[in-house]
């Protein structure tokens, strides 16, 4: 019995150590300054479902939500439902937007993270199947924004005056959080890093040339196949560099290396919005810098306060259980990205459920999707009105020019962003085609006149070694309809009448 | 996050099982049930008794669809698994009756325009084709195989494999000239694709080939091969036991 005992006390005091080892204070306005950079990217966030909505959120956007209720049953559990006014989802939003307000100036920040996640997790079911890492990332920073020791600094009484910025400086709190945050930044980047290396384009340099001419890079069609060996030392380059990143968390302040990596990781997360889009997901990374260099900053903080003070510990103690449940969410989260690694895989399905029902699922897989969803599609849409002469209009009038709209195109093509249960992605593609095409006629009413007839013809196929330059894909009259007054009738491809569906 | 949070956030997350259960129970029963039953299909080879448990497990795939009150295209997807059991038990009329009911499924759901409706279509087409009803297989394929390779595209090696199909019908029927066309078009493509077909595929192909070659119609073989045939065949990596390299799907 007094054995057993030791061994217990042995155990606890082991895993005291390591806690009191990860709970080692970091500087508090370091981790104010990530609340205050997350804020302005949650808020700006909102700015975009906002401006998004009427494609996406509304009820005659792009997406049929009642059908995607029904191909994706556990998306039902969201504030967001059928029949539901544009007014109550548009003062979700806004309540939303506040939360982050709320995380941006310090004012319970807490509860404004709670709710701006409430929020984007609802929308995000609500749009689950155009969904992105961008969206992701946001549901992650709010995430943390729940656990980190926010708010003790640089909150809205300091800018009005009545906290001092310069005592502040020197407020120390609980560092737990933010190295549990670290763990979370190695399971992404060895998950985004490390399974590239299964992608055959990727090992053969080819993948960043490929990425950076399907539909949802900025720059499609400025590459050409003599651009290849330029692109291969920046393929490369994303081979090595991201699985290394998160070792800079590891490495001594002020260390060489941990400068220049760091100018790496802004540089790569800054060349990506730039060149292919999803500017959220790469501006969450390059906020995240600002805890991996938590302790120069505080040293930067420190000098400019001047003065010299004696560190003062904050009396913030994490919560009792938060530690526990931080500590599962990232075993799950490291279980759910083990999808094709022998012996864990099985692990996966679950554990992205797990991530999913504590609302905070998350796909790390980036871009090692690229063997299999390297189609490209270009539309040319000619309209005829009643009577009167063709002419062509930008195909962007059908399908915005972002990684959503190629998302929504997937459906179109045989690629599945989301997996559409088999055979129901001929149900998808009838209603991806029908919303896109009466969305196109009331958005272009004054273009198009009362009457006439569109006709899109696409040039689709993939991007592979084997077709560099898009040489081989082929051309396809994607739909043919008649409008009239609003009403769209479809010529080609025949389809069904329209169920209708409960929600 | 305060302590109280922490339980109620670990209390909703567990609230939710009951609501995801209500929701999903069926979708997902139907999901893993028509997947047992695609595994056994594929891996059935005669013997009598997975015979008995896919027809059983099939049964209880059409009473889960009825009390699921479907509407969608899911039951085109289990009919054509049983297409694929009955022509594998050496049942054709009941194959055809199958894929004809499940080509009517997607044409009611789809369209007839669609991908699943053209992809069945050809699939008859095939049956046919194996049948000897080379009229009808010819039927199918032209009306069918345009809208499968505008999905998939002229490189797939499905849709390459039923233009050579169509080739070696249209030779039994005599009609070379169309047949030539076919295979002039298509015969780069299936150079290409050669090792994702098996040997029985590329050695009738070869054979039609080899009859429009005698009529002067087509070319002849690279010449270290005396036929199209055992030209082909030695481009096939099927070694016998029905494996060949890993592919793509037809996409279905």
């Amino acid at each position: 019995m007094e054995m057993e005992n030791s061994a217990n006390s042995s155990k606890a005091s082991f895993v005291e150590r390591i806690s009191a080892r990860l709970s080692r204070p970091v500087g508090a306005p370091v981790v104010d300054l990530f609340r205050i950079l997350t804020g302005c990217l949650v808020l700006a966030y909102f700015f975009r479902i906002f401006r998004e909505y009427s494609t996406y959120s509304a009820d005659d956007g792009l997406l049929d939500h009642n059908l995607l209720r029904e191909l994706f049953w556990f998306t039902k559990l969201t504030l967001v439902f059928p029949g539901s006014s544009d007014a109550y989802r548009l003062g979700l939003l806004t309540l939303g937007a506040l939360g982050a307000v709320s995380v941006l100036v310090g004012w319970r920040p807490k509860l404004g993270a709670v709710v701006a996640w409430v929020v984007v997790v609802s929308f995000q079911r609500w749009n689950f199947a155009v969904i992105n890492v961008d969206d992701s990332s946001i549901t992650l920073l709010l995430w943390w924004m729940l656990f980190l020791p926010i708010g003790q600094t640089l909150t809205w009484k300091t800018f009005r005056g009545r906290s001092d910025w310069r005592r502040e400086a020197f407020l120390r709190v609980d560092g737990f959080f933010v190295r549990a945050f670290f763990a979370n930044l190695f399971i992404y980047y060895l998950t985004a890093g490390l399974t590239k290396l299964t992608s055959e384009l990727w090992r053969e340099g080819l993948a960043l040339y490929v990425v950076l001419n399907l539909p949802l890079a900025r720059t499609q069609g400025l590459w050409q196949p003599e651009h290849v060996s330029l692109l291969w030392f920046g393929n490369h380059f994303t081979l090595i560099a991201e699985p290394l990143f998160p070792f800079l968390t590891l490495l001594r302040k002020g260390h060489p290396l941990k400068y220049f990596g760091g100018v790496c990781w802004f540089m790569f997360h800054l060349g990506i919005p730039l060149t292919i889009g999803v500017p959220y997901a790469n501006f969450a990374l390059i906020i995240a810098l600002v805890l991996v260099f938590h302790e120069e900053l505080t040293d930067a903080f420190r000098k400019k306060a001047g003065s010299e003070q004696a560190e003062v510990l904050s009396d913030w103690k994490a919560p009792r259980g938060t530690r526990s449940l931080i500590v599962t969410y990232l075993l799950i989260l490291f279980l759910a990205m083990q999808k094709n690694v022998p012996g864990l895989k099985v692990a996966w399905e679950p554990g992205m459920a797990a991530l999913y029902l504590g609302g905070v699922a998350q796909e790390y897989h980036l871009f090692d999707w690229i063997d299999r969803f390297n189609w490209t599609i270009y539309h040319t849409i000619e309209v005829t009105p009643e009577g009167k002469e063709s002419f062509e209009v930008p195909s962007e009038l059908l399908f915005p020019k972002t990684v959503r709209g190629f998302i929504i195109q997937s459906y179109l093509m045989p690629m599945r962003w989301m997996r559409v249960p088999r055979p129901l992605t001929g149900e998808m593609r009838n209603t991806t085609m029908r919303m896109a095409a009466r969305r196109f006629v009331r958005n272009e009413s004054e273009l198009l006149g009362g009457e006439g007839t569109v006709r899109v013809t696409s040039r689709v196929g993939r991007l592979d070694k084997d077709d560099l330059h898009g040489d081989q894909l082929w051309t396809v009259t994607l739909m043919t309809f008649h409008y009239k007054d609003g009403q769209v009738v479809f010529l080609q491809p025949r389809i069904p009448e329209e169920t209708s569906r409960e929600g | 996050m305060r302590d109280k949070w922490v339980a109620i956030y670990v209390f909703l997350v567990f609230a939710q099982l009951p609501l995801y259960v209500r929701f999903g129970e069926e979708p997902l029963k139907f999901e893993f049930a028509v997947k047992d039953v695609e595994q056994k299909v594929q891996s059935y080879q005669g013997q009598q008794q997975l015979a008995e448990e896919v027809s059983s497990s099939l049964e209880e795939v059409y009473t889960m669809l009825e009390t699921m009150g479907d509407e969608s295209s899911r039951m085109g997807r289990v009919k054509l698994n049983e297409g694929i059991l009955a022509w594998k038990s050496g049942k054709p009329d009941e194959a055809v009756k199958a894929l004809e009911e499940s080509y009517q499924v997607f044409v009611e759901k789809h369209g007839v325009d669609s991908f699943h409706a053209a992809a069945l279509d050809v699939r008859l087409a095939e049956l046919y084709y194996l049948r000897r009803q080379y009229q009808d297989a010819v039927v199918r394929y032209q009306r069918s195989s345009p809208k499968v390779r505008d999905y998939l595209g002229p490189r797939h090696q499905f849709v390459v494999r039923m233009a050579f199909r169509e080739v070696s019908a249209l030779v039994v029927l005599g009609r070379d000239g169309e047949a030539e066309s076919i295979a002039r078009e298509n015969m780069e493509l299936l150079k290409a694709v050669a090792d994702q077909q098996d040997s029985q595929f590329l050695r009738s192909t070869g054979g039609s080939l080899d009859i429009l070659h005698r009529k002067g119609r087509f070319a002849g073989p690279p010449k270290e091969f005396g036929t199209w045939s055992s030209y082909l065949n030695s481009l096939s990596t099927d070694d016998g036991s029905g494996r060949v390299k890993k592919s793509e799907s037809d996409g279905f």
